[in-house]
């Protein structure tokens, strides 16, 4: 009999992996909140790398190595790396196969662009929606499994636990969040596809359903994080009344320029700091070097901290088709028009290094657990590539998927004996929720203004002790005060809460561990890197009601 | 000033409809989306247990389509639509739920329909996809589609237990069509699309992604349905669709 797998989220990285599981003849049950149409793998814009080169420009895999590694600051795990960049051509291959509209160049090749941290043309993109375009595509091709049953679809249902007994995974327990129906669902593997704790920070520029309640809970259940500090401020993203909205690395990839008025002449600030890569260096130094301008320098736009992005010098027809989704938002939620104007930009986050501490194989410190996507950390090490998620996305459901798919079968009396008490504790659960005060929902709206607020404060591109130990007290202090509130009517709202504020409190406690700065980790107290401390992952393990970091 | 908001609330599928009056006395320069949040936010910081308005949510900014509902009898996206604008031509703003969907609760709908409706049709590929770089923009602009199902609640033809699937699940047959053979979804077009269209293009209209329904609708008729070419020596199989037919019509094959 085949193997029975639960994939946890089904963005690009659990569609991938239930495709990849149903090639090896697993039976595969794809648990996700909400439709695949609505994951937030949709709104990755710009492309996604692979050493193809069809540039004449003399690429490979091991120059994507190591570009993904200097980008990464050297603390990304170099064999899972080597995976990333050797499978990467496998994938676009594989892409094509099932029908991913990728641009073309004049050969009816795949064409690449630039992205930037790295220097050669190696970014596959679909227009300007990429990730909307993989994901057509793939929900079409798990589509078809789905009709012949080898993919069970579970949407509108929220992770609630791991079952979990001696260091080993029998699956999980689900909830409906829209009735709190709960279900147990045993599985020879668990892939958690889960995307990044947005949630924790609010108004990120990623999806809403990415609330960040499963790695806060896996954390309370034993499950090793890494690198909770590396948090990437996307340089360029967009102030609106909702959340930050982001503009797509593409816009300098094609020749975007930032630059902010000095003494009455624009000044290209990235071009005189870095004459070779300009605005396309990393991530992580084109929002610091931002920053300094607006902070340091005292010349952010309107004596505030953005800059300005210029996409108005390039021929119409290359932002025609190439950033049309960037001349759509700016026109829609900015009233402002691209072609002539230049668009103020700020720092904003974006993406989440950090995450479920995996090896290469995609494997966890829990047996039969595994994960893939933001949600696991290996690749990015402390900063990430832009074109590197979507890879990363894939390459992580391939691996995942083959780890998964050869796990030896389960004990189903001792997982059915799991299923039972796991469901049963979670009605007890559901019950206590119950019973909390009435009324006590304004505190509730409050705590989470104030985790968001703690977390900007503490937790931005530059941070320094004192601030990351006052969030740190008063962290503690908050989730004593959320044990007491509920949200009105929504058990699982309340449930994010607590485990959000868990998975806060380890990222701060990571960072003040971090006594150096490195990638998205700058410390104003420790201003250079430490590589003999620490060129190393950062790791935390929740145990005896305390989150302890480790190196290593 | 303030602004009277009126949402259309249900507590869960088999609970009366009522409408809820709210005033809203904030800036106006924002999307409906970002206006409920601000309600909710009110309703939260309200006095008792009041109900926060229930509502589907990801990106907030166009690209996922979870929160199609009617703001002032148009179907769109909550977070594409703005509160100045409506009220160029309106004094209030009325919300509601997509209409021809059951309710979840409140602003939320259940969608399954739809998705049930393309496996039914097997829209999947059973090839590796053909690649003609000639059709990869309209592959590209039906692949945009959101299924957000704002083109359902437009359409004069759609119902939920109706035989026609509406043009959402006909941008994925379309997209399918030009990247494997022709005829391959042939007789599901017919029989679920083509023969249910009564061509009010109300779905192009709406639709938040602006795909080119109606050129992508003509080049499937024209690929899967006409046969333009082959119509003089087929009469039996076209006879029906031939009146259509203009014998001026670029045809490319």
């Amino acid at each position: 009999m085949g193997k029975e797998i639960l994939v946890v989220g089904a963005g690009l990285a659990g569609m991938t992996a239930a495709l990849k599981l149903v090639e090896y003849g697993a039976a595969v049950t794809l648990v996700s909140p909400a439709y695949s149409e609505r994951a937030q793998s949709v709104m990755a814009m710009g492309g996604i790398n692979a050493a193809l080169n069809t540039k004449q420009e003399d690429d490979s895999p091991e120059q994507h190595f190591e570009d993904t590694m200097r980008g990464g600051s050297f603390i990304n795990d170099p064999e899972a790396v080597e995976n990333l960049v050797r499978t990467a051509p496998e994938i676009i291959r594989w892409l094509e196969e099932l029908g991913v509209n990728f641009t073309r160049d004049e050969q009816g090749r795949v064409d690449l662009r630039n992205f930037g941290g790295q220097k050669k043309k190696r970014t596959a993109y679909a227009g300007a929606r990429t990730g909307k375009q993989i994901s057509t595509a793939l929900i079409a091709a798990c589509r078809k499994h789905e009709a012949a049953g080898a993919i069970r679809r579970l949407t509108g249902w929220r992770f609630y636990y791991l079952l979990l007994e001696d260091k080993e995974c029998a699956g999980a327990v689900i909830l409906r969040e829209d009735t709190n129906e709960w279900q147990s669902i045993t599985a020879d593997a668990v892939i958690m596809a889960v995307g990044g704790p947005n949630g924790v920070f609010g108004q990120t520029t990623g999806s809403r359903l990415n609330d960040g309640y499963a790695a806060g809970r896996l954390l309370l259940q034993g499950i090793e994080l890494a690198n909770l500090e590396m948090i990437q401020y996307h340089p360029t993203t967009v102030y609106t009344a909702s959340k930050q909205m982001l503009i797509t690395e593409a816009a300098r990839g094609v020749g975007g320029r930032l630059f902010v008025p000095k003494e009455g002449k624009p000044w290209y600030f990235m071009e005189e700091w870095y004459p070779e890569q300009g605005a396309l260096m990393p991530r992580d130094v084109v929002s610091q070097s931002i920053h300094k301008v607006c902070n340091e320098l005292g010349l952010g736009i309107d004596g505030k901290s953005y800059v300005y992005l210029d996409v108005s010098h390039l021929p119409r027809q290359v932002i025609d088709a190439q950033l049309d989704e960037v001349v759509s938002v700016c026109r829609k939620y900015l009233k402002l028009d691209p072609y002539k104007e230049p668009i103020p930009v700020a720092p904003g986050i974006h993406y989440f290094m950090g995450g479920i501490k995996t090896d290469k194989e995609h494997r966890t410190n829990i047996k039969r657990l595994f994960a893939a996507g933001e949600c696991s950390a290996q690749y990015h090490g402390a900063n990430r590539l832009g074109g590197n998620s979507l890879l990363g996305a894939l390459c992580g459901g391939f691996f995942a998927a083959k780890s998964a798919g050869s796990a030896d079968p389960i004990d189903h009396a001792v997982a059915n004996r799991l299923g039972e008490q796991g469901v049963e504790a979670a009605l007890l659960d559901l019950r206590q929720w119950d019973q909390l005060p009435r009324g006590s929902q304004g505190k509730f709206l409050e705590l989470r203004k104030e985790l968001s607020e703690i977390m900007y404060g503490s937790m931005g591109i530059y941070r320094k002790e004192r601030e990351l130990l006052k969030a740190k007290k008063r962290l503690e202090a908050m989730r004593e005060e959320a044990g007491r509130v509920r949200h009105p009517c929504r058990f699982y709202e309340t449930r994010t809460l607590d485990a959000n504020l868990l998975l806060a409190l380890a990222m701060v406690e990571s960072a003040l561990e971090r006594k150096e700065s490195r990638g998205a980790h700058q410390r104003t107290d420790f201003a250079e890197k430490n590589d003999g401390r620490f060129k190393k992952s950062s790791s935390a393990l929740y145990d005896n009601k305390t989150v302890n970091i480790a190196f290593m | 000033m303030s602004v009277r908001v009126n949402v259309l609330r249900q507590e869960h599928a088999d609970a009366e409809a009522y409408w809820q009056r709210f005033k809203y006395s904030g800036d106006l320069n924002i999307s409906v989306a970002t206006l409920i949040n601000e309600l909710n936010d009110g309703i939260m910081q309200g006095e008792g247990e009041e109900r926060p308005i229930h509502w589907e949510c990801s990106c907030e900014q166009g690209l996922c389509g979870a929160c199609a509902m009617v703001v002032n009898d148009r179907p769109g996206l909550s977070c594409q639509m703005f509160c100045d604008e409506i009220l160029e031509t309106s004094e209030e703003i009325n919300i509601q739920s997509l209409s021809k969907f059951p309710v979840v609760a409140d602003l939320a709908v259940d969608r399954s329909r739809m998705f049930a409706a393309m496996q039914e049709m097997k829209l999947w590929l059973e090839e590796p996809a053909k690649v003609r770089p000639a059709r990869v923009p309209m592959q590209y602009d039906v692949s945009q589609c959101l299924m957000c199902g704002s083109c359902l609640e437009a359409c004069p033809n759609y119902s939920l237990d109706g035989i026609f699937a509406g043009m959402a699940p006909a941008m994925s047959m379309v997209n399918l069509t030009l990247m494997s053979e022709d005829k391959a979804f042939k007789k599901e077009y017919t029989k679920r699309i083509y023969d249910g269209c009564s061509k009010s293009l109300a779905c192009q209209e709406v639709c938040p992604m602006e795909i080119p329904i109606m050129e992508a609708m003509s080049t499937m008729n024209r690929l899967s349905v006409w046969s333009l070419w082959k119509l003089f020596g087929d009469h039996r199989e076209n006879k029906r669709q031939a009146v259509f037919t203009n014998p001026e019509a670029p045809g490319s094959y």
